[in-house]
């Protein structure tokens, strides 16, 4: 007995296989866990843990105005975890979507801002605008993975902060809003947007489901896809197969970079409206953390998207019921944490292995 | 040469050791005694580099006990095993190509002073030469030295931090025959000094000619230890794989095909660095044929290779396969021409690890009818193809969905092999087909290659083992320093000839 208490005894072995049911289980497990915590939390502030969560979960689900606000939050996420995903089919690590939703929203707003004809025509025209913001703000790091082999993770992150503080200068500089009170540190409304289509949740909700139908559609059933997905394995089956894989990074994050353009566009179009300080509202971010904890199944993403909108969504109820904004974000935070976690974790396993080095031990000592 | 105290005796007790999915050892009891060479045999893997990962602490045993004159030891870092004076050259030589000699001795040596001048340096490592008698210049530079120099500076390095218990894994791999006899000379001369020399090898004829004993590992088991003045070559193959040696003699039907299925004109091509590694080959492969190109290791063949299949640009000259000109397309023309490719480094640059296996197996046919078409590709039919190839290819394997990295190597090698005949219509590339293989599995690769040439398939066999090339060739030219030396018919050429060719000393002569 004492033998299996002896650390030296335990090994920690890596699986070969985890099926998806494990992986699904593991991350409920770990969602429960930090809702344990933080109804720990909550009851120490002084409040009671279930109540707060029966009104979080009833004023989301329980009427047609919180949907209305789940799918204003959810419409972005799924957009921008498509975008990360995108690229995470090839191995890139594009951390930069928050970035070049960004660039989405900036382009958006100069063109949107200056150009004039029948709404109809001008979003048609300021989806296209907001693809190729995004994507140019992914191709730099794209040429420098693609030809200098220079990391993507970090060139694209850097630039998220010069997206952002580029998107605070204008809104508070330049594109200020002059005609109002004077005090909005905010471009001028852009007077061309998305239809609403139930009450006020607007048409982009129904583009974001086409994206991720489409992304699931090229990802199972596309020859483009497979090269995407061999190549970003190992980029020397590249010349194997004939497909330059310098190339297809550039194109990838294009794409990725585009969608999260996109993302911008719809948002701003649809819910903003004017360009401001932390637009995004780190829904680049979320995206993300959705892509990955999804590994991106199509399903996964619009599942994690749901549950990302979710969190958020509470999280406004739980401020309006006075809890801080700060003890909110930890909740989020520590959930996140707990499933990204169990995402990790369930890959290894503990074995017990019985060895004779003690005996060794003992023999020496003698 | 030195004569100090001699090697210690060792010995391994019931040593196991297993990893996820596979048992390396199971209880091994081996001993080493100084004054002697000793053989590790076995095939690949047998257990033969694990074991010895083991005794140079590289690795911790599950189970068993080694001792060092019979005391208890136990060698929890390579440190500690050094301390005891083991030292191993591994197969892959673990030395900095841009620093000399005399620098890649004291890297990493704890008796390197701390501060030193070069001149200084150079000293310490000429005694260090002459103490040990090697034929080694101290100042030149690791990557102007041929592998055999290479070696000698592992060894040095090995002797030189005390190690009494040398261990080499498969030393001639990567030597020229007159290199293997220089490397067996200083071993010997080591041997008699008192040092206990271990040599993991698969090589029967070497193991046979130059050791004392001889140790035999299948399947992680130990079969037996006897002396080699008791062994043949023939016992022990039958011990090391369990039966005997398939006869080597292949049955091939003679072709007048005239049909030229590969015709290659004054080809130059750049390696990876930008410098000319190809000079003008030129030759042709006939429909029906195998003609088989010799060398040694690093003088073009991977680049060739490369270039046949359109992977790699040519700087001039011209490619026909199949009777179509290809010069610098990409490699999805040449295999709309029927062509198969087996590179050299088949695991790394033909397969993508991380993914499933019937994506991998999907790797050349994704876009051709049943699995894809217009763009679209069918999972569920990649699915069924890789089930009925992994049947034919007698991969072992329950799920074609986990990575095929999970695959053991061997399996790994028959996916590439039967993924690629199949494509193989008319011209089929293989590179060291049998590298890393068992014999078992030698002989099937072997068979397969040699049904394919029956069908018709033409067939450029690069390979570094004479015995492969002359028991499947009909035609061998010899490759050295990117040019073809000279081609003869398998039944004319001699063994002795296509050595000296592969050396280069022909050319020498001219």
């Amino acid at each position: 007995m004492l033998d299996k208490l002896n650390k030296d005894n335990w090994k920690v072995q890596t699986k070969l296989v985890v099926s998806k049911k494990t992986i699904f289980f593991a991350q409920l497990l770990a969602i429960l866990f930090a809702l344990f915590v933080s109804s720990i939390v909550i009851k120490l502030s002084g409040l009671n843990p279930l109540l707060l969560g029966a009104k979080a979960l009833n004023s989301t689900l329980g009427s047609f105005f919180g949907l209305e606000q789940l799918g204003i939050l959810l419409t972005p996420i799924l957009i921008t975890a498509v975008a990360a995903a995108t690229a995470f089919r090839m191995g890139l690590w594009n951390i930069g979507i928050e970035g070049q939703f960004y660039l989405g929203t900036i382009a958006v707003t100069l063109v949107g801002l200056n150009i004039e004809g029948p709404n109809f025509l001008i979003l048609i025209i300021l989806v296209i605008v907001g693809i190729i913001g995004g994507a140019l703000w992914a191709l730099l790091p794209a040429l420098a993975k693609a030809y200098a082999n220079i990391s993507e993770i970090i060139s694209t992150l850097m630039l998220n902060f010069i997206a952002i503080l580029l998107v605070n200068y204008l809104a508070i500089g330049p594109l200020r809003d002059k005609t109002g009170a004077g005090v909005m540190a905010s471009s001028a409304r852009i007077s061309y947007s998305l239809p609403e289509w139930f009450g006020a949740l607007h048409i982009g909700f129904f583009f974001a489901l086409i994206i991720l139908g489409i992304y699931a559609i090229v990802s199972f059933y596309t020859q483009f896809s497979y090269e995407t997905e061999m190549i970003g394995a190992n980029s020397k089956v590249g010349p194997y197969i004939g497909v330059s894989a310098s190339k297809r990074i550039i194109l990838i994050m294009l794409i990725s970079g585009g969608i999260a353009g996109l993302a911008g566009m719809v948002e701003i179009t649809g819910n903003i409206h004017r360009l401001q300080d932390g637009i995004s509202n780190q829904f680049g971010i979320f995206g993300i953390i959705v892509a990955v904890l999804s590994r991106g199944s199509p399903l996964g993403i619009l599942i994690g998207s749901v549950f990302i909108a979710l969190v958020l969504n509470s999280g406004i109820v739980l401020q309006s019921v006075g809890l801080s904004v700060n003890s909110v974000l930890f909740l989020t935070g520590l959930i996140l944490l707990a499933v990204t976690c169990s995402e990790v974790l369930v890959r290894y396993k503990l074995v017990y292995v019985s060895q004779n080095i003690n005996l060794i031990k003992e023999k020496n000592n003698d | 040469m030195v004569s100090e105290l001699s090697a210690p005796q060792i010995s391994m007790s019931d040593i196991s050791k297993s990893f996820p999915g596979i048992v390396a050892n199971d209880q091994v009891s081996i001993q080493f005694e100084p004054f002697q060479i000793h053989a590790l045999l076995g095939e690949n893997g047998a257990g033969k580099s694990t074991l010895m990962n083991i005794l140079c602490g590289i690795y911790q045993p599950d189970n068993g006990s080694i001792s060092v004159n019979k005391k208890l030891v136990k060698f929890k870092t390579p440190q500690h095993s050094i301390a005891s004076g083991i030292g191993m050259v591994h197969q892959h030589f673990r030395l900095v190509s841009t620093f000399t000699v005399a620098e890649n001795l004291h890297l990493g040596w704890d008796k390197t002073p701390r501060f030193i001048t070069n001149k200084k340096l150079l000293n310490r490592a000429k005694d260090l030469i002459s103490k040990y008698d090697f034929n080694v210049s101290v100042d030149s530079y690791i990557e102007q030295l041929s592998i055999g120099e290479q070696q000698r500076v592992e060894i040095l390095k090995a002797l030189s931090r005390g190690a009494k218990t040398l261990i080499l894994d498969e030393p001639t791999a990567v030597l020229t025959p007159d290199e293997s006899k220089k490397l067996f000379n200083t071993l010997r001369k080591l041997a008699k000094n008192g040092y206990s020399i271990i040599i993991i090898s698969h090589k029967l004829k070497e193991v046979v000619l130059h050791t004392d004993i001889i140790s035999v590992l299948r399947k992680g088991k130990k079969v037996v230890t006897m002396n080699t003045t008791e062994c043949d070559e023939e016992s022990l193959g039958r011990l090391m794989i369990g039966r005997t040696i398939v006869s080597k003699k292949y049955k091939k039907s003679v072709f007048h095909q005239p049909k030229i299925v590969a015709e290659v004109r004054n080809i130059c091509a750049n390696n990876d660095k930008g410098m000319t590694v190809l000079n003008n080959i030129s030759f042709k492969v006939k429909a029906g044929e195998i003609l088989g190109i010799a060398g040694v290791t690093g003088n073009g063949q991977r680049e060739l290779s490369e270039v046949l299949s359109g992977i790699r640009k040519t700087t001039s000259g011209s490619i026909k396969i199949n009777g179509v000109d290809l010069t610098n397309k990409s490699s999805k023309f040449y295999l709309k021409q029927g062509l198969g490719f087996i590179p050299e480094d088949r695991i790394g640059s033909s397969l993508a690890s991380s993914k499933p296996i019937y994506l991998n197996a999907s790797l050349r046919e994704y876009n051709s009818e049943p699995l894809g078409k217009n763009g679209l590709f069918y999972p569920i039919k990649a699915k069924n193809f890789t089930n009925k190839l992994i049947k034919t290819a007698k991969v072992d394997s329950k799920d074609i969905n986990i990575p095929v990295a999970n695959l053991s190597g061997g399996n790994q090698q028959r996916l590439i092999l039967h993924r690629e005949v199949r494509i193989a219509k008319h011209f089929l590339i293989v590179v060291y087909p049998t590298r890393g293989l068992d014999i078992a599995a030698m002989e099937d690769i072997r068979k397969i290659l040699i049904d394919l040439r029956n069908k018709g398939v033409g067939i450029l066999l690069i390979s570094e083992e004479l015995d492969e090339i002359f028991s499947l060739s009909d035609r061998v030219a010899v490759i050295f320093q990117g040019s073809l030396m000279d081609t003869f018919e398998a039944d004319e050429a001699e063994l002795s000839q296509i050595g000296l060719l592969m050396g280069g000393s022909v050319k020498n002569a001219r």
